[in-house]
């Protein structure tokens, strides 16, 4: 078949190959636009915003002279168009959401160049291949930085809203770690005190190609490092004593709580994805369950991903017949047939608890732990079994440092960087 | 925290590699002269000579080093020209290169755009280079990870009393240092602080493992360390799935995982069983070539993942000893008179006539240890047989003719174990309790003709 | 088999057939490397106690009691007590006053600061100013600058490591003198550096209850050694010599010392100490030592190593005292193996299985040598597939090698020279440079059992795989079997920092307690030290079916210091400035509360209806308003390509002053359905409170009440709460947009675009491309 194909399918080269790379990141676009509308229900009005930044973008790309014409396309690129135009219809979706998003691999990313159309893959330079194969996940802030960069390459705030929506993702943060309702409050208090206006967090316009920037330019996470100060002060100034020790230890073991919503299993496998944070390891203690449906999440969505050039025939020439056979022999002593796993069933048929029942759960655990009866004082006497309140505190502050990281594809250090930052001002704007 | 099944290249790994092994080649070519002079002049260095020195050394050393380099690279250029081509015609014909291989910073750059200013282009094919150079002086064994000489007496020799002073170190490393400084500049900030702090002695705590950051690599991390752990953890059922699914993500080398699939399967109950997966393996992976000495074999290391002419490989042995193991196991619950024994006995016959043909080929051939399972196979079989005489009172047809055709039959067998037993001392490298086994035939034999039985 | 038996999971090794003399017997019938006489699960440990032993980071009361001379007779008298004042104060433990004065450096009062001070960045000279250049002390800048940065983790150690820093801890049982004399089985102890720099090395008696814990008195001798410590060992002396050693080993950045424990004090735990004088790197060649051993054999011997790979013989005096205190080099037994290619300081050496017989160990290379008789064999060469990673020695007979490969019991052969007996395949990531290993003997009665821990510095897991050793097997004393499979145990959450040290007590004193008749079942204990961590906990494991539930376990919180520095770092200026913010906060939002509250409690009167008929109105004549500047504006809007759309909050003034949900709900679907033939589109919210609950909402309401089944749990104001959370959010969605421009600016850009740009954004809307593209093309 290599014969045929060399003749046939000829790689472009030069500004033909740009074009059909172009063509080719429309295509996968539109494929996530579908998704987002189909799936996710996003409104119908989502596919002409996307396009519009799209056009914008392109436009940029069409006013470049040719021959140094630099694409600076990469398929972070793709997400970062999407969260601009939800961002635009102020949809209550974050960076976290298209992370969780692509990383479980519902929206197509890794290998989304396996969907392109056949005649478009062969003729297409295998640097652009590469680069829509997606092969690894943006960290470190580096869709920030895209969404920033894309941002400002075509005016964004000009033409658009760039208002984040900042209640939504309160909630969310507020709902994910089981506080209660008046820390969503308490946090847009403090965003109030220091921004002014919560309407001014907006999105950064980046046009410095070079830098990035500190990273506290950001809006999204501004309102997470908001967050945080506002947990680690409002615990810590205490004065009545509503949050006790057992609640914090409470709070910081549910964190850690092994359920097995459907939520809960997609931030499992969004951790795994992320090496450097805290939170890869975390599979070490899962639960049978976690792990059961982490496998399944893998036979049903990653390994057709995997092993979509293996079924197809001609798509797969690094494989010999006759070690198709041989593979095929493997499988067959080792069939990933279901039926072959009596617990499996077991576990299915176990009804699943809903995110919110769930939410529920972990709410109850607390309620005997807060202070609600203000007239009740904490005992003086310290038992030598519990940590100290300084330890606590930090301890439910490195969890939820840990996980805001993952989820938000920063490092740890950026997260770090940008609390530092937010804390001097504000206690600049106090005195 | 284990091993990952498959071949981990990243840009970033495969430069540090080569800072390193460039230095190490630079430092014992140094170290070389400095011990060669030592010897030859017989003189202790002194600050002085040795300043003098350091000049025509240079010049000598840099000579030298153009000699060798020619004389080693020839071959290796050769190679890698071709190599290069064939890289070129595969990506014409448009045949990808395995994501995983090119965990590729390409990508990486490309999202950070100019966070880092980073090479873009830089000649790939040389990065094998030096370590090549250095991996060509070692031998490399093939049965074990590590060259051993247990038996030391042969290869004792004085103690070496010439210790390595600050000085002449201090000497060493500045030289190679310097010639460390032009690669130094092509790479990027991080590699270079690695390089340093490696060349003061730290070592590095990240490995290419634990800081890949490829989607398909993560996953395949993530199954990986869930395998082991539900094997520590005896939670066989999850072990079974997370081995299938493993194996069907593509470039995972099964080679390296085999034994994990036997035992998950020995313990599945209602799965395939491990002989059928080891006998797969024996047909897929049984190679019989030569061992080339000379090749950068990274990945794929042969003790335990592969076979060769010389070479037997691990999964043969382990599917020899578990057919033999589980023959006998078989042959014991089944009785004797029953028709399962029969089949349990043919299955006995049937590996006998395998091995048979196994060790008329290479690697086998030469292996010690399949004679020595060849070996086992008749005593078992002398031993089934031998025991129908001693409980006699049950056998009512052992008598006549058929009596004389089943002692002959022992006797064959014994002398079978005799034969290979023989052979198999002959082959070397294993040590068996021969005597413990002449005793044991010796009681066979005895069985036979009745007299008291003592198996010492 | 010369590589003696090589396992791994799955992996049959070479196995012999044992005929059966009789045939109903049913014995095992094969001698097998894997033993098949323990059970398959006998490596299911689970932690059963744990506890603090101490925290390096606190200062123990008892102050630094070093003694030049020691003092035998002192403690003769107490001798008799320490049977009985166990039992008697077992009841005082509440008194265990563990009074902390955290370690704060002196700064000399003669400190000066100079704006530069020029020092060679060589480390190997940084460690040898033993004597002071001037008299005025400085800091280097660097110092001052890591200070300042708060603790902030340094590049360097994130990413490296130093193998000269090898085990700042041990725990062992020593035998003084007195012991001796007094037919004691010993004492266990514990060795630790603390303090800023780790230089104060710190030796205390342990006492061992549920877990081994501090003596009850937390009496701590500690020493400051000025000089940052990079290794503590307690040998183990021969079991041939017949007792135990009284030794401890130091290596600090410029020295290595030896420290000799005189006495004990039966009741307040005082452990008198001797020393030897420090052996400086500038008194021998100036490289800094690594590692060191004691003769078993001769607890007056000990070797060293350097990172060169430079080795040396010496000899400890007798008695440390001014005149004798001198740690002697044997000028004649010294070598080297330097290997240019070894850049790794690791190096390691250690006894073998004779007086005369010493490992030598770099990463690539092991060496037996013969230092009596003059000679040396390369035993193992690493150079390929594997690496050397740690070796310690088990017995006078057998030591365990571990590679990056492999956990290699190395023994004795018949002519003393080492051999393999049997390995493991462990299966770890072997560019993981940080693998340790520590064994446990355990003994029981038809068997001895070696269990290794295998550890690593970038995980909290330590990998346990063991090997028995057949008492009953009398023909083959020295035949080691492996367990056959292996047993990861996770060390407590928090975050994994990694393990820096795992240390165990050999115990020769096996009572194993009332499981001591169970065959299977065995309990074996280990101190270990995590990075970045200044406890040193103690961990029990058994394999027993079921564990103690322990409910403390819970609220064990592991040190996480990563965050501290962030939020710790207050000074009461700052302290001060948050406590107020967060006063005013809270102010702030008990006054929005009631004001809310008070809204509640009227809800039920004509107020609000009043309310959302004013609302509605004023909402629909500022949109009225809104679309017809839409409308005015149209044509700019198109040509500069910016949508037209607007937060529906902005339009009014008082969006908040209500409290019924569904009057609210239903005004924005009559607001929406009022404007449904228009241009103008509202994003159905009801879809988009989905990405919140994770589910389909039907409606406000149900969205409503199902926050406040959650927020009912924990705030007594929940009703209030999350009304006021359901207003803002829905607020902050709801927005309006003219649809009609979409197309239109499209239709703009796509105009100013060139030809082959025009055709890639056309086929923006053709979605199944595949079958047309390919007919079309060819
Ligand atoms: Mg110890």
């Amino acid at each position: 078949q290599q014969r045929r194909s060399h003749k046939k399918f000829k790689k472009l080269i030069g500004h033909e190959a740009k074009l059909l790379f172009l063509k080719s990141f429309q295509f996968i676009l539109k494929r996530q636009t579908r998704w987002l509308i189909d799936e996710m229900h996003f409104p119908a009005e989502f596919d002409h915003v996307v396009k519009i930044i799209w056009l914008k973008l392109l436009k940029t790309i069409n006013d470049q002279p040719r021959e140094e014409l630099r694409l600076r396309l990469h398929m972070a690129s793709t997400v970062s168009i999407l969260y601009l135009a939800s961002t635009h219809l102020s949809l209550p979706v974050y960076t976290c959401d298209y992370i969780k998003w692509i990383c479980t691999t519902k929206m197509p990313y890794f290998q989304a160049s396996e969907l392109l159309p056949k005649s478009w893959r062969t003729r297409l330079p295998n640097y652009y291949i590469s680069i829509l194969e997606g092969s690894i996940s943006p960290f470190n802030g580096q869709l920030c930085n895209k969404i920033a960069l894309t941002c400002g390459t075509i005016q964004f705030n000009k033409s658009f809203n760039s208002q984040v929506s900042c209640q939504g993702l309160l909630l969310k943060l507020v709902m994910q770690y089981a506080l209660p309702p008046e820390f969503y409050f308490y946090t847009k208090q403090i965003i109030e005190f220091q921004e002014t206006d919560i309407k001014n967090l907006a999105l950064w316009e980046r046009i410095d190609e070079r830098h990035t920037g500190p990273i506290s330019n950001h809006a999204e996470l501004r309102i997470i490092s908001y967050f945080m100060l506002t947990i680690h002060w409002i615990i810590s100034f205490d004065q009545d004593h509503r949050y006790p020790l057992k609640w914090i230890l409470e709070l910081s073991s549910s964190l850690t709580r092994h359920s097995t919503t459907r939520e809960s299993i997609d931030r499992n496998i969004v951790n795994v994805v992320y090496p450097d944070k805290s939170t890869s390891n975390d599979y070490f203690q899962w639960s049978d369950e976690e792990t059961l449906q982490f496998l399944n999440w893998m036979e049903k969505q990653f390994l057709p991903t995997q092993t979509r050039s293996l079924d197809d025939e001609s798509g797969s020439n690094d494989m010999t017949i006759d070690q198709k056979i041989a593979r095929r022999k493997l499988y067959k002593i080792f069939p990933l047939d279901p039926d072959t796993n009596r617990d499996h069933e077991a576990i299915d048929s176990k009804h699943q608890l809903t995110f919110i029942e769930d939410l529920q759960e972990r709410y109850a655990k607390q309620q005997s732990f807060l202070n609600n009866n203000k007239t009740v004082h904490f005992t003086t006497r310290q038992d030598i079994h519990l940590p100290t309140r300084k330890e606590a505190v930090n301890s439910l502050m490195t969890q939820i440092a840990s996980q805001l990281s993952a989820d938000f594809a920063i490092s740890e250090q950026q997260l770090k960087d940008c609390i530092y930052r937010l804390k001097k001002a504000c206690i600049h704007k106090m005195n | 925290m284990f091993e990952v099944p498959i071949t981990l290249t990243n840009k970033k790994f495969a430069q540090r590699r080569k800072l390193k092994y460039q230095y190490i080649n630079h430092l014992s070519r140094r170290f070389d002269r400095i011990t060669k002079k030592i010897n030859t002049t017989d003189s202790l260095p002194t600050p002085e000579n040795s300043a003098a020195e350091n000049n025509e050394e240079d010049y000598e050393d840099d000579e030298e080093e153009r000699n060798y380099e020619s004389d080693v690279g020839e071959s290796s250029v050769r190679q890698q020209t071709k190599r290069r081509r064939e890289r070129h015609w595969k990506s014409v014909i448009g045949e990808l290169y395995s994501s995983t291989e090119t965990e590729s910073d390409s990508q990486e750059e490309d999202v950070q755009e100019g966070d880092q200013v980073e090479h873009e282009t830089r000649p790939k094919e040389e990065d094998t280079d030096e370590e090549r150079k250095f991996w060509k002086k070692y031998e490399k064994p093939e049965k074990s990870f590590e060259v051993w000489q247990t038996v030391s007496s042969q290869n004792r020799s004085p103690i070496n009393k010439q210790i390595i002073t600050y000085h002449n170190f201090k000497k060493i490393e500045k030289n190679s240092l310097r010639k460390m400084e032009i690669p130094l500049l092509h790479c990027t900030k991080e590699n270079k602080l690695y390089f340093q702090l490696l060349a003061k002695g730290l070592e590095p705590l990240q490995s290419p493992t634990s800081a890949a950051r490829n989607y398909q690599t993560r996953h395949i991390i993530t199954l990986t360390n869930l395998l082991h752990l539900n094997v520590s953890r005896h939670n066989w059922p999850l072990a079974y799935k997370i081995f299938a699914t493993l194996i069907r993500i593509p470039n995972v080398r099964i080679k390296s995982i085999w034994g994990i699939g036997v035992k998950i399967l020995d313990n599945s109950p209602n799965s395939s069983s491990s002989l059928d997966f080891l006998k797969w393996m024996c047909q897929v992976y049984s190679s019989k070539s030569r061992f080339v000495q000379n090749v950068n074999y990274r990945s794929v290391v042969p003790p335990f993942q592969t076979g060769s002419r010389t070479h037997t490989s691990k999964f043969a042995i382990t599917y020899l000893w578990s057919s033999l193991i589980n023959c006998q196991k078989a042959i014991e619950s089944s009785n004797v008179t029953d028709n399962q024994y029969e089949v349990e006995n043919s299955r006995l016959e049937e590996l006998i006539d395998k091995i048979s043909e196994w060790v008329l080929i290479p690697p086998f051939m030469e292996d010690a240890e399949v004679y020595f399972i060849y070996a086992s196979c008749h005593l078992l079989k002398a031993d089934i047989l031998s025991r129908q005489f001693v409980n006699d009172n049950r056998n009512s047809d052992l008598v006549g003719l058929n009596k004389d055709i089943n002692i002959n039959q022992v006797i064959k067998h014994i002398h079978y174990v005799k034969v290979f037993l023989q052979t198999c001392l002959e082959k070397g490298g294993f040590t068996i309790p021969s005597r413990l086994i002449e005793n044991q035939l010796k009681s066979f034999e005895s069985r036979l003709y009745g007299e008291a039985h003592d198996i010492r | 088999n010369v590589l003696g038996s090589q396992l791994g999971v799955g992996v049959q090794g070479a196995s012999l057939y044992r005929p059966q003399e009789h045939y109903d017997a049913k014995k095992p019938q094969w001698l097998r490397p894997v033993d098949d006489t323990l059970p398959e699960r006998m490596l299911d440990l689970h932690v059963v106690a744990k506890g603090v032993v101490c925290d390096t980071s606190v200062r123990y009361v008892s102050d630094d009691k070093i003694l030049q001379e020691s003092d035998d007779d002192d403690d003769n008298d107490d001798d008799d007590l320490i049977t009985s004042d166990l039992d008697e104060d077992m009841d005082d433990v509440q008194n265990t006053s563990v009074v902390v004065n955290p370690v704060v450096p002196v700064v000399p009062k003669h400190v000066h600061f100079f704006k530069k001070v020029d020092l060679d960045n060589d480390y190997m000279f940084s460690v040898n100013c033993d004597a002071p250049v001037s008299l005025q002390d400085y800091i280097p800048s660097d110092l001052l600058h890591n200070l300042n940065r708060n603790g902030r983790l340094q590049r360097q150690d994130a990413f490296f490591w130093d193998p000269t820093v090898a085990n700042r801890m041990d725990t062992e049982y020593i035998q003084t003198a007195s012991d001796l004399r007094n037919y004691r089985d010993g004492t266990e102890i514990i060795a630790y550096a603390s303090g800023k720099t780790d230089s104060v090395l710190n030796i205390a008696v342990l006492a061992r209850q549920h877990t081994l814990l501090l003596n009850r008195n937390n009496n701590v001798t500690s020493i400051e050694l000025h000089s940052p410590i990079k290794s503590i060992k307690i040998p183990r002396a021969s079991e041939s010599i017949g007792r135990r050693s009284n030794l401890v080993g130091v290596v600090t950045e410029n020295s290595f010392q030896v420290f000799r424990i005189e006495s004990i004090h039966s009741r307040s735990c005082d452990v008198i100490i001797t020393s030897s004088e420090p052996l400086y790197f500038v008194e021998i060649d100036d490289i800094q030592i690594v590692d060191f051993a004691f003769n078993p054999w001769d607890l007056q011997q000990f070797a060293v190593i350097d990172i060169r790979g430079n080795w040396n013989i010496g000899m400890i005096p007798k008695k440390f005292d001014e005149e004798r205190g001198k740690l002697q080099i044997i000028e004649s037994l010294h070598g080297s193996i330097f290997d240019p290619e070894e850049l790794s300081s690791w190096k390691r050496i250690e006894w073998f299985s004779q007086f005369q017989k010493i490992l030598v160990f770099d990463r690539s290379k092991m060496f037996e040598i013969n230092f009596v008789n003059d000679w040396q064999t390369e035993v193992v060469q690493a150079k390929t597939w594997s690496s050397i990673r740690d070796y310690k020695r088990i017995d006078d007979k057998n030591g365990v090698l571990l590679t990056s490969r492999e956990i290699i019991i190395i023994g004795a052969s018949e002519a003393n020279g080492p051999v393999r007996r049997i390995s493991w395949k462990h299966d770890l990531d072997p560019d993981d440079t940080t693998l340790k290993i520590t064994i446990q003997k355990v003994n029981k009665t038809d068997y001895l059992l070696l269990v290794a821990f295998v550890y690593s510095m970038r995980h909290n897991h330590v990998y346990i795989h063991a090997f028995s050793q057949n008492k009953k097997l009398n023909a083959t004393p020295s035949l080691f079997q492996s367990l056959g499979h292996s047993a990861v145990l996770e060390l407590s959450g928090g975050t994994p920092t990694g393990i820096e040290v795992l240390s165990t007590l050999d115990r020769i004193d096996d009572e194993e307690g009332e499981h001591a008749n169970d065959h299977a079942c065995f309990i074996t204990d280990f101190s270990i030290k995590l990075r970045k961590s200044s406890k040193i906990y103690h961990y029990t494991l058994s394999n027993i079916q079921t564990p103690e539930p322990d409910e403390q376990e819970k609220f064990i919180v592991t040190d996480s210091t990563e965050w501290t520095w962030l939020f710790d770092k207050v000074d009461s200026r700052e302290s001060e400035s948050i406590g107020a913010l967060t006063a005013q906060i809270r102010e702030k939002e008990r006054k929005h509360a009631s004001r809310i509250q008070n809204l509640i409690e009227n809800e039920s009167s004509h107020d609000e209806d009043k309310y959302f008929q004013d609302l509605g109105y004023h909402l629909s004549m500022a949109t009225n308003e809104l679309l017809q500047s839409w409308q005015r504006n149209r044509d700019e809007s198109i040509r500069a390509g910016s949508t037209s759309y607007s937060k529906l909050e902005t339009l009014i003034e008082d969006s908040t002053s209500f409290t019924s949900i569904p009057e609210f709900s239903s005004l924005l679907d009559q607001f929406f359905q009022y404007y449904e033939d228009q241009d103008v589109t509202f994003i159905d919210f009801n879809q988009l409170l989905r990405f919140f609950l994770h589910e389909d909402v039907p409606n406000l309401d149900i969205f409503y009440n199902k926050l406040l089944q959650c927020w009912v749990l924990v705030s007594p104001q929940a009703e209030l709460y999350t009304k006021e959370i359901v207003k803002d959010i829905v607020w902050s969605l709801v927005r309006l947009e003219k649809p009609s421009l979409f197309e239109l600016i499209e239709k703009e850009i796509s105009q100013s675009l060139s030809k082959p740009y025009q055709d890639i954004i056309d086929s923006w809307d053709v979605n199944d491309l595949n079958e047309e593209d390919e007919s079309s093309d060819f």
